[in-house]
This record gives structure tokens, C-alpha cells and sequence, in this order.
């Protein structure tokens, strides 16, 4: 008989595998057992059909800019930075930074990779202009 | 057949307190202005108010924390916080409420220290860079960078002009020449907007809405009660929501916002024809 203090979502959760897999250069996103969907962020609960038959897997890491601003600072306040939305070739969108170009160079369709950077000592998923 | 809540309740009280700087007060000092205001255009004692109806971002039990500061006693509260379209949703709480028989007479209230108090402190303010787990680590300037994605992405998909975003700011100032609250009062053209300096493309400051310090309040009671009391009632005709996400990647379709579902349902609620 199923002991019912036994959670059916795995410890540690998919927020800490998530945080986990950023530590060790990982860039995670999840897929869903029952329709097949990617799902980013991490999440307990399939968005798309509500199955929590979820699996974590390593993204492939090749995405699209859908869309793309460039936040302004003085040079005294850290310069600009590009604030960007990647639709991943699995299909979910995460906001990022796309960096290794200038911010404003960076336009709606280009072709990205994604690679685990940090913003201030933290862990973050960013991309850069895909190669080839 | 008409919706239950169509015409069901009606405003007969409304408060407004100065907008813009209002430095040294906390949002319920501001919004207890407000409160008194709509109160006394009403006719009515705070002790009559059964249902109330608010939200803000400074208070975590934000619900009770203002019944307690006003002196209220409720037998409805509905403190939902879905960011700016919450007092549309308080409207529609109220309204059902209402035609329940929940209460009787609702108030809704609200009170802002944005401009002369951003990040909160005693009493708080409204933070405009709440934390988002899976945003606010690439430090967007929000809400304006989530907006001008938006608009980028609008640009790229419709062909939408820079020229044709400023003309909103363009517009809203028009209306605010013709409006003695308002803050920001002198002429403003397309070249203005353009040449200001850029805050997160494609927006400029000038394209950017104005933090304004403020409160306002509503006061609702039933169809029936309504035409008793001093002011013309306003009657609620139709109300509409939507909710479907809150961090802008997230956004289904950056270009159709959830008002697309709420404006048709507040339409049909109320019987009346889009053109």
C-alpha cells in the first residue's frame, strides 16, 4: 500500500534540479510523459495538459530570438545590456541576454545558442550568436 | 437573455485624491483620502461599508492589513493582486457580491506611493522589479522592458513605426491637456518622443508612463438601492476578466494581450455590439 506521506513529485523537485544543473554547466528544460510537450521553466505540473509524469533533460541549446530590447545605463551604472526572449527549437520561451555581440545588434529571427554564464556570481542560462 | 450581472450594481460614490508627488505619506494615507472622499460623495459612513475591495504591493496580508488601518469590518474582502488590472477584477468581485447579497455596500480602494517612495520602506510602496524565479536574475527594467519586447516584436511582425508607438504618448497627452488633474500638461509632438533619450528599445522616456503617487475609491451598491442616494448612479454593465500569465516570456503571443478574451465578454455582458 503506498505510504501516503510519499510525495508523487521526485525529490529534489524540478526547481532544484533546475538551480543544480545550472551549477554544473547543465542548461535543463523538462518534457511531458503524456502529450509531449517541452516545458521551461521548470515546473511540477505539465502547463499544457496537467500531467506531472514530467522527465528533466538537457536542452539542445539552439533557439531563435523572438523578440529583443536593449536596457540603457550610463557607463558609471555597468553600460547597456541586451534583456532578449529565446524560443528554443523545443519550443518553450525564456527571457535571457544575448551576448558576444553588441546589444543593439542583436534582431527578432536571429539563430542562438544557449551557454551557462553568470550575472553576478549567479548561474544563468544566456545565449550567443549561433555559429555557422 | 441578459447576464445576472448586467446592470445589477451601480456606482453611487467616487474619490480622488491629488496626483503626482505626494512625498511623506504612505499608500494608506493616500488611499484613507480617497476612502473619505468617495464616502462623503456617496452619503455614507464607513461603518456601512460591508464588502471592500482592494489590493496593493507593499503589505503581504495586504487584505487585512488595510480593513484593520481603515476601521472597517467587513463580511467580504477581495485583496487578488494581478498587478494593474486588479481593480477591474475588485469591480467584478464586487458586482457579484453585490448580486449575491454577499454585502451591500462595497468599496473599492486604492492608494500608491510609486513616484516619491519606489522601493517601499515603511508602510510601503510599490516595487516595480518584483522578484520573478526565472526573470529577474537577467535584471530587466521592468515593467518597461517587458513592454518594449512586446513592441518589438510588434514592429517586427505588423510593421509597426517608432513614429507610431510615440503617437500613444502623443494622444494620452492630448487627453491629459484636457484634464486639470492631470501632471504632465504641455505640448508634446512625435519629435519630442523620438528625441528623448532611449530607455529600453524601442521606448524613449517620453514613451514611458508616468509613476504617479495617488488614490481613488469607488463606492457600489445594488440596482435598487442605487437611485436613493445623492449622485446619478453609474450603472456596471458589463465587466470582463482575463489571466494568463505574469512574466512577459510567458506571454502566449507578445502582440495579443489577455484583454482580446475580457473586452468581448465585457461586451457581450453588457449586450452592446463591437464595431
Amino acid at each position: 500500500m503506498a505510504n501516503l506521506n510519499d510525495s508523487l513529485i521526485a525529490d529534489p523537485g524540478p526547481e532544484a534540479v533546475f538551480r543544480d544543473g545550472l551549477t554544473s554547466g547543465k542548461f535543463i528544460i523538462q518534457k511531458c510523459g503524456d502529450c509531449d510537450s517541452h516545458i521551461f521553466y521548470p515546473r511540477a505540473m505539465c502547463p499544457e495538459c496537467g500531467s506531472i509524469k514530467l522527465t528533466s533533460l538537457e536542452a539542445s541549446g539552439q533557439g531563435t530570438v523572438y523578440s529583443t530590447s536593449v536596457v540603457r545605463n550610463r557607463p558609471e551604472q555597468g553600460g547597456n545590456f541586451n534583456i532578449a526572449i529565446v524560443e528554443l527549437a523545443e519550443g518553450p520561451r525564456l527571457m535571457t541576454r544575448v551576448q558576444d555581440i553588441e546589444p543593439d545588434q542583436v534582431q527578432i529571427g536571429m539563430a542562438v545558442e544557449a551557454f551557462i554564464g553568470a550575472i553576478d556570481d549567479t548561474p544563468v542560462v544566456l545565449f550567443r550568436p549561433a555559429e555557422g | 437573455m441578459a447576464h445576472d450581472l448586467r446592470g445589477a450594481a451601480a456606482v453611487v460614490g467616487v474619490g480622488l485624491t491629488p496626483f503626482g508627488n505626494l512625498p511623506g505619506k504612505t499608500p494608506f494615507e493616500v488611499t484613507a483620502e480617497a476612502i473619505h472622499n468617495a464616502l462623503a460623495d456617496a452619503g455614507l459612513k464607513k461603518d456601512q461599508v460591508d464588502g471592500f475591495f482592494t489590493s496593493g504591493m507593499g503589505h503581504v496580508f495586504h487584505g487585512l492589513q488595510a480593513v484593520e488601518y481603515f476601521g472597517l469590518n467587513p463580511k467580504v474582502v477581495d485583496s487578488t493582486n494581478i498587478g494593474g488590472s486588479s481593480f477591474v477584477n475588485c469591480l467584478q468581485s464586487a458586482a457579484m457580491a453585490i448580486k449575491t447579497g454577499a454585502c451591500e455596500v462595497a468599496l473599492i480602494a486604492y492608494g500608491s506611493t510609486a513616484r516619491s517612495n519606489p522601493r517601499g520602506g515603511p508602510g510601503g510602496g510599490s516595487g516595480p522589479n518584483a522578484y520573478n524565479p526565472h526573470e529577474s536574475e537577467y535584471k530587466p527594467r521592468n515593467p518597461v522592458v517587458s513592454y518594449a519586447l512586446a513592441a518589438a516584436r510588434h514592429m517586427h511582425e505588423y510593421g509597426t513605426t517608432r513614429e507610431h508607438l510615440a503617437e500613444v504618448a502623443v494622444a494620452a497627452r492630448r487627453w491629459a491637456q484636457k484634464n486639470p488633474r492631470a501632471e504632465m500638461r504641455d505640448p508634446l509632438s512625435v519629435e519630442d518622443v523620438l528625441n528623448s533619450r532611449m530607455i529600453c528599445d524601442p521606448f524613449t522616456k517620453l514613451d514611458c508612463c508616468l509613476v504617479s503617487d495617488g488614490g481613488a475609491a469607488a463606492i457600489l451598491v445594488s440596482a435598487e438601492r442605487a437611485k436613493d442616494f445623492p449622485a446619478k448612479p453609474v450603472y456596471l454593465l458589463g465587466v470582463g476578466s482575463a489571466i494568463t500569465h505574469e512574466q512577459i516570456a510567458q506571454m502566449p503571443d507578445l502582440t495579443v494581450t489577455a484583454a482580446a478574451q475580457s473586452g468581448p465578454r465585457a461586451f457581450e455582458m453588457a449586450g452592446v455590439g463591437r464595431c
